[in-house]
Formats: structure tokens, C-alpha cells, sequence
């Protein structure tokens, strides 16, 4: 038999004689006396029931919210993937009417160009948005092609406010531009036609207007915080691509930073080099004044 | 003509002013309670376990005599009756006792860890250091043998006593009793390796 260590031992005596805190007894007979019992207890049960109901309810609840985002995720993901409009972006941005003209921005000096997540969402036809709208009617450049270019992944909402469809008339070079044709697409019904949609493309098809969509969503990226890394950027790209499918897009852009840089001779000369380029551009009239020159329309 | 005692003794013997007898049940109970607290609460706290839990402990050892006090009325005695339940509920106490030391590390963390107890009496006892080294000792032994070790050695049955109330033969007792103790030493003296490199 093993021998206890004398401090061991001590303490085993301690716990032989152990006793139990003073009152001890009252307060356990107490607390067996006051338990609830009989109608108290099922009152207790009862109680408790719709609590635990409505915590089992909240999370189920919750439980089948989360199921529901990640399914509905998924399945705008396919949607998307399919060439189709994301159900809950659509739903949650259509806030203008059938007709209703969308916001212009301004082209003026005085103010800094604006971010392309202030700018509305561009209308259809039907009146819901047009995603896929770069490279369906940007042939302009490139007459009697095929708008057969792949959709650029990832970075449709902020060109959207390019060119609409396929049947505009500027970009296909059969009719002058009207003022809503670049900044501010939305058709008029006399031009009205269904919504052309591209075909599914795959991810790894990646074609030159992907890349210039790319460079160029690049460049805009630095437009609000750092505006002349953003026109060097343009610049780079106009240098880069000089056929460009954006090129009307990147020569407006320019000149927007450069007004709302201050730096008037150079816009000017960006104005003029944009008239050169652009005749049949919607913002002519805008140009002209810029270039200080005289507008014809007014 | 009768006096005013005799007259109230004849007043209060009238049904309806008898004061509401006790059931007897009832005070078959508190008997009880009051023969077999002290012992129980002793043998629970023999376990290395605190006061205040010891205390919850007796109270759902007697809960449990309360709520079979027809049986338990007759056994003759009932004390190893109730020294089985108690040992049971001990078993059970330390089968938790992982639980409930994460549950006290969330209590700890929140406002009702910062609320005043009753527990000053307990602080003191758990500040003495051989009581609070022994109850760590008996936590980490196993059921088996922290049972035979509280039985024989501190609560001082004999093995046949101890052999009946743990339904174990008396042999199994006696080499758990062996190596109860053999456990018990090793880690006191594990224990008091941590103290000194601590």
C-alpha cells in the first residue's frame, strides 16, 4: 500500500474534517421547500414553450434567409454568366420610368467629372437597365461588323453609360448623332427596338475589347481621387489602342478632367483634337464651346 | 361554569379553528432532511468539491428522496440508500464538469460575473491551499477510483461497505484501493512539481 506524503495526509484530514458552511442546512431546505411544483411547474413549461418557439423560429428564419441568398446568388451568377440581367441589381436600380430622360452629366469646367457609381442607370427599350450595352453598339469604329465581341467580365455597370444598342444610329455610322446618344443613351421610341443581347461568352475568351474595356475601367478607377494619374492613363490608352472602340469615350473623358482641372489651353486643344476626330459626336455643341468656338446650334 | 382556558381549549378543538395539521409525509421529510444533511453534505464535500456546489448537489440529493419519499420511507436505515444517490450525483457532477467550466468562463466575461455572491465563506475555504490542491488532485482521477479513494480513505467505510454501495466485488475495491492511492500520489506530487515551476 502506498504511503500518503505528510502533506498529503494533512490534507486529507482537512477534508475528513470538513463542515459545511454555517446555515447551509436552512438555506438547501429552503430552496427544496420553495422549488416549483405541480400547476407551477407546468405554468413554468407553458411559459417557456412560446419562447423557445419563437427562438427556433428566428432561426430558422434566419437559417432560410442565408439559404436564400446564397441560392439566389448563385443563380444570378448563372443568369449572369448566361448573358442575362442580374435579377436583384435590376430590380433594386429601376427607378426611372418607361420615356423618362436620365441624368446628363455636366460637362462643365467648373465641375469635377463625376464618379461612375453617381451616374444613373442607363434604360432599354423596355425600360429596364441595358448591362450589356459596350460591346452592342460599338461598332461604330469598326462599320459593318458584327457586335461579336465577348462581354467584359466583371466590369459592365460603369460603362453602361457608352452606347445602348446596336440599332443607334450613330454608331453605325447611317444618321447623325442626337444629344442622348454617348453620355446619356436613353433611345427614343421612334428608334425603339428590342434589346439586343449578346451570347454567353466564355471567361477565357478574352478578345481585344475586353482588354481596352479593362484599361480603360483602369483608368477611370483613378478619375475622383487621383485625376492626373487617370489621364495619363487615358492617354497611355488612346496611345496604346489608337482604334480603340472607346475612343470616343477616353478623347470625353480627357477633356472632362482637364476642365475640371482648370487646365483650359490644354482642354481646349483636347476640344479641338475631339472635333477633329468626333464629328458626329452628341456632345459637339459642348465641344465647340470648350474649343471656343462658335455653335452652330445655338 | 367554566373558566377561559377550558373555554379556548373547546373554542380551538372546533374544526374550524384547529390550525391545518402538517402532512405526514411532510414531516416524515424534514426529519429526514434534518438526520441525514450533515453527513451528506460532508461526503459531497469530501470530493474536493466547493460549498456552493456541494450545496446544490444536497439539495438535488434530497430532491430526489422527496420525490420517492414513499419508498424511501421504507428503508431500514436509509442512509446507504442515500449515500448511492449521492454518490451518483457526484459521478454526474464531474461528468459536467468541463461544461460547466467553459459555462463560467462565458459568466466571467459578462455583467454577471461582476455581481456580488454569498460566497465569502467559500472564498475563504478555497483559499486555503491544501483543500484547494486536494480538490484539483480528485478532479483529474477517474471516476473509479476518486469513488473509492473519498469511501475508504477519507469518509472511512470499510471495503464491504464501500464494495455494496459501488456494486463492485471486494476485490475489484481492493486494487482500485491500491491504485487510487498510487493515483492520488502521483499527481499530488505532479501538483506540487507545477507549484514549485510555476
Amino acid at each position: 500500500m502506498i504511503e500518503f506524503s505528510p502533506d498529503a495526509e494533512r490534507a486529507c484530514d482537512q477534508l475528513r474534517g470538513i463542515m459545511p458552511r454555517p446555515g447551509a442546512e436552512t438555506r438547501v431546505f429552503r430552496r427544496i421547500a420553495n422549488r416549483p411544483q405541480g400547476r407551477q411547474l407546468w405554468a413554468l413549461r407553458i411559459a417557456v414553450v412560446p419562447i423557445v418557439l419563437v427562438m427556433a423560429g428566428s432561426l430558422a428564419y434566419g437559417f432560410v434567409g442565408i439559404a436564400k441568398q446564397v441560392l439566389v446568388g448563385r443563380h444570378e451568377d448563372n443568369r449572369e454568366s448566361q448573358g442575362a440581367e442580374p435579377l436583384n441589381h435590376a430590380r433594386s436600380k429601376r427607378k426611372f420610368t418607361r420615356g423618362q430622360q436620365p441624368w446628363t452629366p455636366p460637362l462643365d469646367s467648373s465641375q469635377p467629372p463625376v464618379r461612375d457609381a453617381e451616374k444613373p442607370p442607363v434604360l432599354n427599350e423596355s425600360g429596364s437597365e441595358s448591362q450589356w450595352v459596350v460591346s452592342v453598339g460599338l461598332p461604330a469604329t469598326k462599320p459593318g461588323t458584327t457586335p461579336d465581341h465577348p462581354r467584359p467580365q466583371g466590369q459592365v455597370p460603369s460603362t453602361s453609360n457608352t452606347v445602348s444598342t446596336s440599332d443607334n444610329p450613330r454608331s453605325q455610322g447611317l444618321a447623325p448623332s442626337t444629344p442622348h446618344d454617348h453620355m446619356s443613351p436613353a433611345p427614343s421610341a421612334a428608334s425603339a427596338s428590342p434589346l439586343v443581347r449578346e451570347k454567353p461568352r466564355a471567361a477565357s475568351n478574352a478578345s481585344q475589347l475586353d482588354l481596352e474595356v479593362a484599361d480603360y475601367q483602369a483608368a477611370l478607377a483613378f478619375s475622383h481621387q487621383d485625376p492626373q494619374a487617370a489621364l495619363n492613363r487615358l492617354r497611355v490608352h488612346r496611345r496604346k489602342w489608337p482604334t480603340s472602340a472607346l475612343l470616343h469615350e477616353v478623347d470625353l473623358r480627357i477633356v472632362q478632367i482637364l476642365s475640371a482641372q482648370g487646365q483650359k489651353s490644354e482642354a481646349q486643344a483636347e476640344a479641338r483634337k475631339f472635333l477633329e476626330r468626333h464629328p458626329d459626336s452628341a456632345r459637339l455643341p459642348e465641344m465647340r464651346r470648350l474649343a471656343g468656338q462658335a455653335t452652330s446650334d445655338e | 361554569m367554566t373558566s377561559f382556558a377550558e373555554h379556548a381549549a373547546q373554542v380551538l378543538q372546533e374544526p374550524g379553528c384547529a390550525p391545518p395539521a402538517r402532512p405526514a409525509t411532510e414531516v416524515w421529510f424534514r426529519h429526514f432532511y434534518q438526520s441525514h444533511f450533515l453527513e451528506t453534505i460532508r461526503l459531497i464535500l469530501r470530493f474536493g468539491i466547493s460549498h456552493h456546489d456541494a450545496e446544490d448537489l444536497a439539495q438535488r440529493v434530497f430532491m430526489v428522496a422527496h420525490r420517492r419519499r414513499d419508498e424511501v420511507a421504507t428503508f431500514e436505515p436509509p442512509g446507504p440508500w442515500l449515500r448511492g444517490v449521492t454518490i451518483r450525483i457526484v459521478r454526474e457532477h464531474f461528468r459536467w464538469r468541463r461544461v460547466r467550466d467553459a459555462a463560467r468562463w462565458v459568466l466571467e466575461y459578462t455583467w454577471l460575473g461582476y455581481d456580488e455572491d454569498e460566497l465569502s465563506p467559500e472564498r475563504i475555504a478555497s483559499a486555503d491551499e491544501s483543500l484547494n490542491r486536494i480538490g484539483k488532485v480528485l478532479a483529474r482521477m477517474s471516476n473509479k477510483l476518486r469513488e473509492t479513494l473519498v469511501l475508504l480513505e477519507l469518509e472511512g467505510m470499510t471495503p464491504r461497505e464501500a464494495a455494496e454501495l459501488l456494486k463492485v466485488p471486494h476485490n475489484t475495491l481492493r486494487s482500485r484501493r491500491a491504485l487510487a492511492r498510487e493515483e492520488f500520489m502521483r499527481l499530488w506530487e505532479q501538483q506540487e512539481w507545477g507549484h514549485g515551476h510555476d
